[in-house]
């Protein structure tokens, strides 16, 4: 029998790693272009030559330090979990760097094997690689790859079964010069004195706390006697910078990349960088002085602007006719065949008129995936982030936190978790903390329906008039977001913002097939929404309605409009005084499409299908954006109050942004109806 | 002549002489391919972040951390 190996993949952001996995695995997951796209732990499994195999998806990594967590996780599954063997994904354009995590998982003793990867893309820059030389130099076996176009894979995996059977680890023993060898063997023999139960390798572990790793000391620490080790560690570094000059932290990482000039010397061959690439011509415009921040605007607007006219009005017009055709043939079917009319209720008012008025958004929600998508896989994400620094720095804000704000512009979970890059714990907080007010699709939802009742067919000059208020309400979610972020770091969270760095990655046009993965991975989470919560909460809201029985249907004094009455003066303020948009405003907590799929019910119930003429009648175009901006800022969705509670591992903050938010929105809306009937507007 | 990196013009080739400052993106950058003697080509260097490349990665690099970066022209 032979035995079933679990693979881990290790590699530099931007090194393929993703695309590898995918051709391992077969899952179907996109291959995104700025730095730290998996954050998660992805797991495939796959047979090969009738051996199962088990591939982890480790984040993608510069080194195994501790300056992120994802480092932190990397570093932890390889030396806890023991993987049987490590796949050392390489971009081979890029060697030199890509060798400096190659020397970490070395010296980690695990059973590595180098992927050497875009072997092509290499070739186009005629850097020429001795393979079998550098294997020599390494002590690894390394195998060429082109990841997206499985090439290598094979040998690649049948490398890697080889490896996993043999007993010995992989070695190659860097040369740290004999101070350093010294501490190190003090510092090993003081952890087996103190018996300090450790998980790590002593030797790694002695290495790890001369390079004043955080994690590996605090780690230590925390153990019985931990901290007489420690000390012996300070005294150790004080002697170290005695001999040699420095912190021998900086020593250890210019001996890393000794070893890999060393390496490299006499078998990699490359031109000088002073070409400039196609990336570096587009770079010089959207990172311009000037033109930068309008192309980033133009490119935003455009994005919605095309969802809205296209994705909603064209696509979502069609789908929409099939959903009102659906619901009357329902309709008269269901009386033909002399359905009970409890049961006609709850398909067509309950069914078609709450789920289906949030499935016709599935077109638009579709479009602006896909427009985003190409901009993620495209690589211009880490520029929309240069070019947002500028802004975001004179606000006291990480430029990073632009990343954020973007991708929570796609849904708030995605740009909570995009924060695990950011190094200091501060900027990170903040950033975590204002992702929930940027608008998403599950807004745009709410959005549509309302511009669709009063803001359709109206142009101003060329724009159409819904998408410009939609335009609007995104940006006063991002000023809303930034000027909370301001406070949070000025007030908040006190300490020093941390530097900047990015990688720009190389511009990539996208396949054709990765972004419909992409927008597919992306979308699919709102269908399955549309039949579960949204589904589960039009049960409930269409039951309440009809509860207690022999109550007017969808009246206010069924059960669901005396909760609604109950709390709708709270919304007199802000023009919504009534209980359809209070009830509407409770079941948005769950997903905030369900404030649609809510109204749908509610007004289906009551009056019949048609929501958007329901809503021109309890609203005005005053009522309709104030309600919208409740909707935009009030609480985030609970699966956003999961991650962030998860992400800051701190229920206060969870609580803290919901009730902050609430806060704001209920202000935000009053604010609006206030001012807009003071200035004369209805 | 040692100087900081953010001195240095566009399109300007410098030599990585050290990175001063003991703190851990000092050494973040350094794992990133900046390390001493790592050639660095200045793509762009106005106001806010410099973009820099070293090997084939374009980074972008706070003006703060840049002047910690000690480089010669070459």
């Amino acid at each position: 029998m032979s035995k079933d190996l679990v693979i881990a993949l290790a590699g530099n952001p931007n090194c393929g790693k993703t695309s590898m996995f995918n051709e391992l695995t077969g899952a179907k997951q996109h291959v995104g272009n700025w730095p730290g796209v998996t954050v998660e732990k992805k797991e495939g499994k796959l047979k090969f030559e009738g051996r199962n195999l088990t591939v982890v998806d480790l984040p993608g990594t510069y080194s195994l330090g501790a300056y992120s967590e994802d480092e932190v996780v990397a570093c932890n599954f390889i030396l806890k979990d023991k993987p049987d063997v490590v796949i050392n994904v390489i971009d081979s354009t890029n060697l030199e760097r890509n060798l400096y995590l190659t020397m970490q998982l070395l010296e980690t003793g695990a059973k590595v094997i180098l992927a050497l990867n875009m072997t092509d893309e290499a070739k186009k820059k005629n850097i020429e690689i001795n393979i079998k030389e550098l294997s020599k130099k390494l002590n690894v076996t390394i195998v060429p790859t082109v990841a997206t176009k499985r090439e290598g894979i094979n040998e690649l995996m049948r490398e890697v079964i080889k490896l996993g059977e043999t007993r010995e680890n992989s070695v190659h023993k860097i040369d740290y010069g004999k101070d350093i060898e010294k501490e190190i063997q003090l510092i090993k023999e003081a952890i087996s004195e103190c018996a300090v139960a450790s998980e790590y390798p002593a030797e790694w572990t002695a290495l790890r706390l001369l390079e004043n790793d955080q994690y590996v000391k605090r780690y230590i620490g925390q153990k019985e006697n931990g901290e007489k080790v420690n000390d012996i560690v300070e005294k150790s570094i004080e002697d170290l910078i005695a001999v040699i000059g420095y912190e021998p932290d900086t020593f250890i990482i210019d001996k890393r990349y000794e070893a890999i000039s060393n390496a490299t010397e006499n078998c990699v061959k490359k031109e000088a960088i002073t070409e400039e690439t196609m990336s570096d011509k587009i770079d010089k415009v959207v990172t311009h002085k000037w033109l930068g921040m309008p192309i980033f605007a133009l490119i935003m607007f455009f994005m919605y602007q095309f969802s809205i006219s296209f994705g909603n009005g064209v696509l979502g017009g069609i789908l929409g006719d099939g959903m009102d055709a659906l619901g009357q043939f329902l309709g008269t079917t269901l009386v033909s065949i002399g359905a009970p009319k409890l049961l006609i209720s709850f398909i067509t008012d309950g069914l078609i008129g709450g789920v289906g008025s949030v499935l016709v958004f599935m077109p638009m929600i579709l479009t602006m995936y896909f427009l985003m998508s190409i901009l993620e896989d495209s690589g211009y994400m880490s520029r929309a982030a240069y070019v947002m620094d500028k802004l975001m720095s004179s606000l006291g804000l990480h430029g990073k936190t632009a990343i954020a704000l973007i991708l929570s512009s796609g849904c708030a979970v995605s740009g909570i978790m995009s924060t695990r890059t950011l190094e200091s714990k501060k900027d990170r907080m903040v950033a975590i903390l204002i992702s929930p007010f940027m608008s998403c699709p599950a807004r745009l939802v709410v959005y549509g329906v309302f511009v669709a009742a009063f803001f359709s067919d109206k142009k101003i000059w060329i724009f159409n008039e819904g998408g410009l208020i939609i335009f609007l309400l995104y940006a006063l979610g991002i000023v809303v977001a930034i000027l909370m972020g301001k406070f949070y770091s000025k007030k908040v969270f006190k300490g020093e913002n941390s530097y900047f760095i990015m990688e720009l990655p190389p511009y990539r046009i996208p396949t054709a097939k990765s972004i419909f993965v992409h927008m597919w991975e992306k979308s699919q989470h709102f269908l399955t929404r549309a039949g579960t919560i949204i589904l589960g909460v039009v049960v409930i809201v269409w039951a309440l309605s009809n509860l207690p029985f022999g109550v007017d249907a969808g009246s206010q004094h069924s059960v669901l409009g005396m909760i609604g009455t109950f709390i709708a003066p709270i919304f007199k303020p802000a023009g919504f005084g009534n209980w359809q948009s209070g009830v509407a405003l409770i079941t948005g907590f769950a997903a905030k499409e369900a404030v649609i799929g809510t109204l749908g019910t509610i007004y289906g119930v009551a009056e019949g299908p048609h929501l958007i003429a329901a809503i021109q009648h309890s609203f005005t175009s005053l009522t309709a954006i104030s309600f919208m901006v409740m909707t935009l800022l009030y609480v985030p969705c609970v699966a956003t109050i999961g991650t962030i509670k998860k992400e800051t591992n701190s229920t206060k903050w969870a609580v803290v942004s919901a009730v902050v938010s609430c806060v704001i929105g209920w202000v935000g809306a009053v604010l609006v109806f206030q001012i807009g009937s003071l200035l004369g507007f209805s | 002549m040692s100087m900081p990196l953010n001195f240095i013009g566009i399109g300007k080739l410098a030599e990585i002489n050290s990175i001063q400052g003991g703190d851990s993106l000092c050494k973040k950058i350094m794992e990133m391919g900046m390390s001493k003697g790592a050639i660095v080509k200045i793509i762009k260097n106005d106001s806010g972040p410099l973009i820099i490349k070293v090997g084939e990665t374009r980074l972008v690099l706070g003006r703060g951390m840049a002047q910690k970066v000690m480089v010669c022209e070459v």
